[in-house]
């Protein structure tokens, strides 16, 4: 088995080909996806991932229900009692059907990568996220420090994975495996800057017919502060919670200075505290 | 006899690659649908085995007649992989700090005589600490093997791997004041008291960097105390220090040293507890995670070890049998605290 | 856009994302279905309606269309036989309780004298321009359709009058010059004991709204598996030859008589000698002469309905040799599955090519009946005595050759990789038997061995496995002249110079190019993509486009523009059809071209009269000759119903096939405690097919949907006490099956006519061999067959459903029925089926075992291109 090693980038790099920078990312229009699930399967199939198992969980069409070490890309359901504008269902009350195909953000402030000690998570030229196989030792860091709950570490072979939007395949100029599968387009994959055009664009189309709750979620720095731009960012019909997503997701390393200061104060402490006890052996003498 | 009877059973021999072997499920029968023998397994996950999630999976107990939207919601983030090993560790390896620095102190304040029982035994307890920590900090590991990756890279913002390097520092340290501290060599003797001065010093952050780690993560319960972990942990790994010490006969003036840091760290491990509680009532469902369930069942429990081993301690100036005993519970109370913490995880999610 | 009887999304979601780009532009998608699913998720409107009642909603429509006078007007005017009057004695339902005149009691069909048209001393019909004549078709149409009131598809389909009034407008309105509407239908139509009038009811509609022939309307059938439709173009149906000839029976004794039967003096079908004669010469080369009929007798003649429920029968009854299965896994798919087992046991043998082992190949040992922990008159393998004969196929990669899609087009596709080990291709196999049975018959001088003697036979083999090459067999298909490849089917002739595999693949194979592996193309370019694959006929992307101009051959409008008529066109500037399709239609045939008295053929058909298929050229509003079960659609209750039928007495449709058999019993009493829920069935996005080379063999489509379930309303759910995610058994009178439920609120009551109605939903893609299981769902049905096609109904039955597993698990097969009759006799609901009484299937040797008489069923069923398996 051979894995690309991408080195350590902490800013886009050039393209190796056009020498033109490159970022590059996922749309995710939830409102045209059918939730076919052809990406979950063309992830699993591109990246030789097993199954999980088989076991019907009866809640909607959803068995393997979240983002793990062997499901990269995951399509939820959500039946609720809520109408989506411009839908008639008859089904006496308010109904609607909601399908999300989730996977890994490439946050811009990844609270996984800027965890992680061993720099396993690196930051490619395509401005992706990456977990390089062969330096994960598997410590878990990363699993918590997700705020999506995406990053996951496979119990019997110890490391951490994730969607690596297609290392592989970005590297020969092939679209990721999920986006190639989706029959609608819902997962538009392409140049960060066009693909926020675009769902810009969606967005007002949608505002324009009425969907007023149509929202985008992590398409523009200043969305989620707590990340900054998702480079998988969504159109959604609903609240991000709804869909199992953060509301305010924060990247971790955002705060992590709150926690070395406070810890300052308590080792101060700690250290008046030794020489108070010091002092006060001596004086015992 | 029916013809049935006449006829071999239907035999399936498999020769590699053949069509039967596919049809009976022998390649492929790893999850992967792949014929090994006819495909190279190249692809990213190639290497996962099969069906090893099944167990994590929602389950029908808890299906019925809740909406998918409940139901997920619960997932937003990750629970933390991490085993027994890791509150053992970050108890152990507080311990190790806090110890490191009393002896350092004791070296300084010219505690103990020529014996030196603290500075010596907290050199001692900080070297097995480190050990012990390693050894359950590897064994968390997924890839034991590459645990030496953690000193691959220097990345500040993961307290991880700043803790590594701190480790890695105060385990060295540790272990040349524990070995040359002891030597007949003045000179050596010298080296030795200068690295258990810089495990000291570095005794400081082991003693509280498991709380930065633990604050600097996504988990709710922890993210939104991530003020108050470092607080609590290097309270309880003071306590832990002084517990191990007390343990350990020494000369009054040492003892009594120990004690009042002891008496101190206790006090301040329970106040910082209360004080997180109360800090943490803004968020309910923050709260509830250390007041519910077994990390509330823990968390009580770390609250009472402590308060014994406070009390205790108080008393052992008199009663020297309390002595001991203030050593154990306060150890004890640090791992409940610890055990406590890595319990407590918010259901439905949000950071 | 109108999906109905269809999921759209979930079993065509690659095609579903022109659906989805349409609604982005604008479009609206209207779903009517018994369950909400990913296509009504989809959609801009649901429309949930209780199985088998379709006629009723679509009546409605048509019925909305004709009291708000939402009809095209030009487009019926000039392109329907609207106009013609029909014979003296026509009566419709309402008068007749529920049958249309001509009603042969004694045997069970309908005399169709009545159904057709008046004509004059000249042989013309008879037609009102006006549409006052009360027998001409406008009138007919209306009288009919009038009692299918909102109240009324309320009545009979639990639809809401409102929504179903939003419904109607929205789609009729998608009518005129400026827009048009399409209807995509799929099995949730055809599955039902009125299958074709169902889609005859979407006919009518559309042809009303003048959607039909022009871009944006039509009726689109989703067709089912990657080549189904390749599959019944050349074809895998019993009664038919390539290009939808129908197949000769015992008594055309001559090809001038079987010609006579067969061809029609006008419009298409007056070409039928040439395309017979070329097939045959494709067939047997310089063996056949104008002399020996060109080997016509050489070929099998039908004695019967040989379609595949007849047969399963059959088998039951002891009355089949041995059966070849290959590339369908019918322990699964098809219906009553002890039934099919019960024959199985009874074959000598049975060949089977397949991907993977299946439950067809495995009947001897899996199947409810064989249970050993149950009751001692199970059945014990060992004594099941049928030879099984289990032959790996390579799969589509692992071959070359062609799939037509939906529209179609054939698309060629090349070999990816070798057939592992012994897996050979469907071609190898076919060729390398004949070649053997050649060789085996070198010598004989028998005349019944000569078909296998005279054909041709000579396509190259290639590579290592000697495969034979599909591009031969292509050429063969695409047929010769005497100056090599043909171009066009124009080119066929009648003398014995042409041969063609099939009228409607001629230029496949034009100048020896295989045009199947075309692929250009521009995606959102205006018209056809000609050049992307080939479409049979005559590369042509919209059948009847000459609908799409108006009268005078100019486009109804700019924005529908597909092809028109240029004054100044074609070769010499007499004028042509020109556009960005193929023309469906003469080319050089002006719009005011009108046929000489006793014109025949396609010369028989004006310039403006698009419908080139048809002797007359127009549309069908009212059919005269063709259909079994009347001239007009017309609402009957699914055989097993829950309800009686709201509109006359007669509860189902009259012309069925159905079996009474022990076997295979029936539930027919409406308001019946012990089956007193609707049952339906479909497909899953995650599961395909049988499930065996999908869903139960690979993982990763297994763990998306790993286990058998029915869908259910939280209603139903409380009803019957049962819980998310729990065991239930559900019962017919054939079967009990356990599975898990999900319980949802996408099912949701409908309330019919005072009576709440309870759909349950079933994937029907399980069984017992493969990694993930539950027992097929096809053990719940019956036998029973459409009037026109004997397609199976298997999406609406009666059952019941319990908490909890199995208890009993018997099988109407091995047990008979499974409930006694309730007390008291049963109501006569209706008029006899067709009966095939025990013994009689439509095969003769069982006739003659039997001692019976011959079958009174005349063995022409009238599939048309395009009904969906
Ligand atoms: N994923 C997947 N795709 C497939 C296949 C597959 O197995 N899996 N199979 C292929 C094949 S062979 C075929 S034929 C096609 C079939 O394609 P479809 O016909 O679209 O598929 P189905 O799921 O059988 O049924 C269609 C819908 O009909 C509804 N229905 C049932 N009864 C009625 C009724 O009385 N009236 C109305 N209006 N609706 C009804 C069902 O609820 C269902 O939603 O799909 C093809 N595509
Ligand atoms: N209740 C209910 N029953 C239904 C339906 C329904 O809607 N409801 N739908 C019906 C319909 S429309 C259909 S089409 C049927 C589908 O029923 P089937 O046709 O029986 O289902 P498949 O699983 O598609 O069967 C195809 C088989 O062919 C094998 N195969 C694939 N490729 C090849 C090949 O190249 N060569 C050979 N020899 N074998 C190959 C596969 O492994 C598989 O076992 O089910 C029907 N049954
Ligand atoms: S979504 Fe999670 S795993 Fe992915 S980049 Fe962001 S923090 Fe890392
Ligand atoms: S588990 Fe691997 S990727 Fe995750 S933080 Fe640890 S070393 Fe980095
Ligand atoms: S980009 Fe690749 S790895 Fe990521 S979800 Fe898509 S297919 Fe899977
Ligand atoms: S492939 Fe596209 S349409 Fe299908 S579930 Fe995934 S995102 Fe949705
Ligand atoms: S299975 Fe094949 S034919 Fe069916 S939708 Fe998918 S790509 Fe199209
Ligand atoms: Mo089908």
């Amino acid at each position: 088995m051979s894995n690309p090693t991408p080195t350590l980038h902490t800013t886009t790099a050039n393209d190796p080909v056009t020498g033109v920078a490159r970022q590059v990312g996922f749309f995710t229009d939830t409102s045209v996806c059918i939730g076919c699930k052809a990406c979950e399967v063309a992830c699993k199939q591109w990246n030789q991932l097993p199954d999980d198992g088989f076991s019907l969980t009866a809640k909607s069409f959803d068995n393997t229900i979240d983002l793990s070490a062997t499901t990269w890309r995951h399509v939820g359901f959500i039946e609720r009692d809520e109408p989506v504008s411009g839908q008639e269902t008859n089904l006496g009350d308010p109904f609607s059907w909601l399908f999300i195909a989730d996977s890994c953000k490439h946050c811009e402030d990844a609270g996984c990568l800027d965890n992680c000690p061993t720099g396993a998570l690196v930051r490619t030229e395509y401005d992706t996220v990456y977990v390089q196989p062969d330096i994960c030792n598997g410590c878990g860091t990363c699993v918590v420090s997700c705020p999506f709950g995406v990053i996951d570490k496979h119990p019997t072979d110890g490391r951490a994975w994730k969607c690596t939007m297609c290392y592989d395949r970005l590297k020969d100029d092939e679209t990721p495996a999920c986006a190639q599968a989706c029959p609608t387009e819902a997962i538009a994959f392409g140049e960060l800057s066009e693909l926020r055009e675009r769902a810009d664009v969606r967005l007002a189309e949608l505002h324009d017919r009425g969907v007023a709750e149509a929202r985008l979620y992590g398409a523009h720095d200043d969305d989620l502060p707590g990340t900054r731009g998702l480079h998988a960012f969504y159109l959604l019909l609903d609240s991000p919670d709804v869909y199992s997503l953060p509301t305010n997701p924060v990247a971790p390393q955002k705060t992590v200075n709150e926690g070395w200061r406070s810890m300052a104060g308590a080792l101060g402490a700690m250290a008046a505290g030794v020489a108070v006890a010091m002092l006060s052996g001596r004086r015992a003498r | 006899m029916s013809r049935h009877d006449q006829r071999p059973d239907i035999v399936m021999r498999h020769p590699p690659g053949s069509w039967q072997a596919l049809a009976a499920g022998e390649f492929g029968s790893d999850g992967r649908n792949v014929d090994t023998r006819r495909a190279e397994l190249s692809g990213e996950g190639a290497g996962l085995e099969a069906g090893a999630r099944v167990g994590d999976r929602g389950h029908l107990g808890d299906a019925s007649q809740t909406t998918v939207a409940e139901e997920v919601s619960k997932r937003v983030t990750k629970q933390s992989r991490w085993t027994w090993e890791v509150p053992a560790y970050f108890a152990v390896g507080g311990m190790a700090g806090a110890a490191a620095t009393l002896a350092a102190g004791a070296l300084l304040a010219g505690l103990g005589g020529d014996e030196q029982r603290l500075v010596r035994s907290g050199r001692v307890i900080a070297l097995g600490g480190t050990a012990v920590g390693s050894v359950l900090l590897v064994a968390d590991l997924g890839r034991p093997e590459r645990f030496w990756h953690m000193l691959r890279v220097w990345r500040p913002s993961s307290p991880m791997n700043v803790g590594s390097w701190v480790l890695a520092g105060f385990g060295t340290a540790s272990a040349v004041a524990a070995v040359l501290g002891r030597s007949r060599n003045r000179r050596l003797r010298f080296v030795g008291d200068v690295a258990g001065l810089t495990a000291g010093v570095l005794g400081l952050p082991m003693a509280g960097y498991t709380g930065v780690l633990l604050g600097a993560t996504a988990q709710p319960a922890w993210w939104h105390a991530r003020r108050w972990l470092p607080r609590l942990f290097v309270a309880s790994a003071a306590s832990a220090g002084a517990g191990a010490l007390e343990l350990i006969p020494m000369s009054p003036d040492e003892e009594r040293a120990v004690r009042i840091f002891a008496i101190g760290a206790r006090a301040a491990d329970l106040a910082v507890s209360k004080a997180m509680v109360h800090d943490l009532a803004d968020t309910p469902e923050v709260a509830a995670a250390y007041g519910n369930g077994q990390a509330g069942r823990r968390k009580k429990l770390a609250e009472r070890l402590t308060a014994g081993a406070l009390a205790a301690a108080l008393v052992s100036s008199k009663v020297r049998a309390a002595r001991p005993l203030a050593g154990a519970l306060g150890l004890a109370g640090s791992f409940a605290t610890r055990f406590a913490v890595m319990q407590a995880t918010v259901k439905p999610g949000g950071t | 856009m109108l999906i109905i009887g269809s999921n759209f999304a979930e079993a065509h979601p690659v095609g579903f994302q022109w659906a989805m780009e349409a609604r982005t532009a604008g479009t609206k998608i209207i779903h009517v279905d018994p369950r909400f699913s990913r296509t009504s998720a989809s959609a801009d409107q649901f429309v949930p309606i209780r199985p088998g009642t379709d006629i009723a909603f679509i009546g409605g429509l048509i019925n909305y269309v004709l009291t708000n006078e939402r009809w095209f007007t030009e487009f019926v005017d000039a392109y329907t036989n609207a106009g013609h009057v029909v014979a003296e004695g026509i009566e419709l339902p309402d008068e007749l309780d529920g049958l249309f005149s001509g009603w042969v009691t004694d045997e069970s069909r309908y005399d169709t004298a009545t159904w057709q048209f008046e004509r004059d001393e000249s042989g013309e019909a008879v037609t009102d321009p006006t549409f006052t004549h009360p027998r001409c078709v406008m009138s007919l149409l209306r009288r009919h359709y009038a009692r299918y009131t909102p109240e009324m598809v309320s009545d009979i389909c639990g639809i809401d009058p409102a929504a179903f009034d939003r419904a109607a407008d929205t789609f009729t309105a998608a009518s005129g010059r400026d827009r048009t509407g399409m209807v995509c239908y799929a099995v949730g139509l055809t599955m039902h004991s009125k299958g074709v009038q169902n889609i005859r009811s979407l006919g009518v509609l559309q042809l009303l709204l003048g959607n039909i022939g022009r871009p944006g309307g039509g009726i689109l059938a989703l067709r089912g598996h990657a080549n189904v439709q390749g599959a019944t173009d050349l074809p895998v149906l019993y009664d038919l030859w390539p290009g939808y000839l129908p197949k000769p029976t015992a008594d055309d004794v001559d090809l001038a008589g079987y010609l006579e039967r067969v061809a029609k003096p006008t419009g298409w079908w007056a070409n039928t000698p040439a395309y017979v004669v070329s097939l045959l010469k494709a067939w047997f080369g310089d063996a056949a002469t104008a002399e020996n009929d060109y080997c016509f007798d050489r070929m099998p003649r039908l004695t019967g309905d040989h379609s595949y429920m007849v047969t399963q029968a059959a088998m039951a009854d002891g009355a089949v040799e041995g059966m070849m299965v290959a590339g369908e896994n019918v322990s699964v798919s098809s219906v009553h599955g002890s039934l099919q087992r019960s024959g199985f046991r009874k074959l000598r043998w049975m060949v089977v090519r397949d991907l993977t082992m299946i439950e067809t190949a495995e009947f001897w040992k899996r199947g409810e009946e064989y249970a050993k922990d149950r009751g001692e008159d199970r059945i014990d393998p060992a004594d099941v005595d049928t030879e099984v004969f289990l032959f790996p196929a390579a799969a589509h990669v692992e071959k070359e050759g062609s799939f037509t899609n939906t529209q179609r087009i054939l698309q060629w596709k090349d070999q990816a990789v070798v057939p592992p080990g012994d897996a050979r291709s469907e071609l190898w196999f076919t060729h390398h038997l004949m070649a053997r049975l050649r060789d085996i018959y070198a010598d004989s001088t028998d005349l019944k061995d000569q078909p296998i003697l005279d054909g041709t036979w000579d396509y190259e083999v290639e590579g290592a496995l000697d495969e034979p090459s599909a591009n031969d067999v292509l050429a063969e298909i695409g047929g010769f002249g005497p100056d090599g490849p043909l171009s066009s089917f124009g080119e066929l002739r009648d003398d014995g110079t042409t041969s063609a595999g099939a009228w409607t693949h001629v230029g496949v194979t034009a100048s020896g190019d295989n045009h199947a592996r075309h692929r250009d193309g521009t995606p959102g370019e205006k018209g056809a993509a000609l050049d992307w694959g080939w479409a049979w006929p005559a590369n042509r992307r919209n059948l009847y486009n000459r609908a799409s101009a108006d009268p005078e051959g100019r486009p109804w409008s700019e924005d529908k523009a597909l092809i028109w008529w240029d004054e100044t066109g074609g070769p010499d500037g007499g004028g042509a059809w020109v556009g960005h399709d193929t023309p469906d239609f003469p080319v050089d045939r002006a719009p005011s071209y009108r046929p000489e008295p006793g014109a025949t053929g396609t010369d028989a058909i004006a310039g403006d009269q698009p419908f080139l298929m048809q002797t007359d050229g127009l549309g069908a509003l009212w059919v005269a000759d063709g259909l079994r079960d009347g001239p007009l659609p017309t609402h009957y209750e699914p055989l097993e119903g829950v309800a009686p039928n709201r509109l006359y007495r007669q509860q189902n449709t009259p012309a069925r096939t159905q079996w009474d058999r022990d076997d295979n019993p029936y539930h027919r009493a409406y308001d019946d405690p012990r089956f007193p829920f609707v049952l339906t069935t479909y497909r899953l996005t995650e599961t395909f097919g049988s499930g065996s080379m999908a869903n139960r063999n690979l993982s990763w489509l297994g763990e998306l949907q790993p286990e058998l379930f029915c869908e259910i309303s939280p209603q139903l759910a409380e009803l019957r006490g049962i819980e998310n995610g729990g065991w239930v058994t559900m019962k017919s009178l054939r079967a009990e099956v356990e599975m898990r439920v999900l319980v949802t609120r996408r099912l949701v009551p409908l309330q019919v006519a005072g009576r709440t109605v309870h759909t349950v939903g079933l994937p029907y893609q399980w069984g017992r061999t493969g990694q993930i299981g539950g027992a097929a769902p096809n053990e719940l049905q019956k036998i029973s067959g459409e009037a026109n096609v004997t397609i199976e109904e298997c999406k609406a039955i009666t059952i019941d459903l319990v908490p909890g597993r199995v208890a009993r698990n018997l099988r109407a097969g091995t047990d008979g029925p499974l409930q006694p009759e309730p007390d008291g006799d049963a109501p006569a609901r209706d008029l006899p089926g067709i009966t095939r009484p025990t013994g009689r299937h439509g095969v003769t040797m069982a006739a003659d075992q039997q001692g019976g008489e011959p079958d009174s069923q005349a063995a022409t069923s009238k599939s048309e291109p395009g009904a969906t398996s």
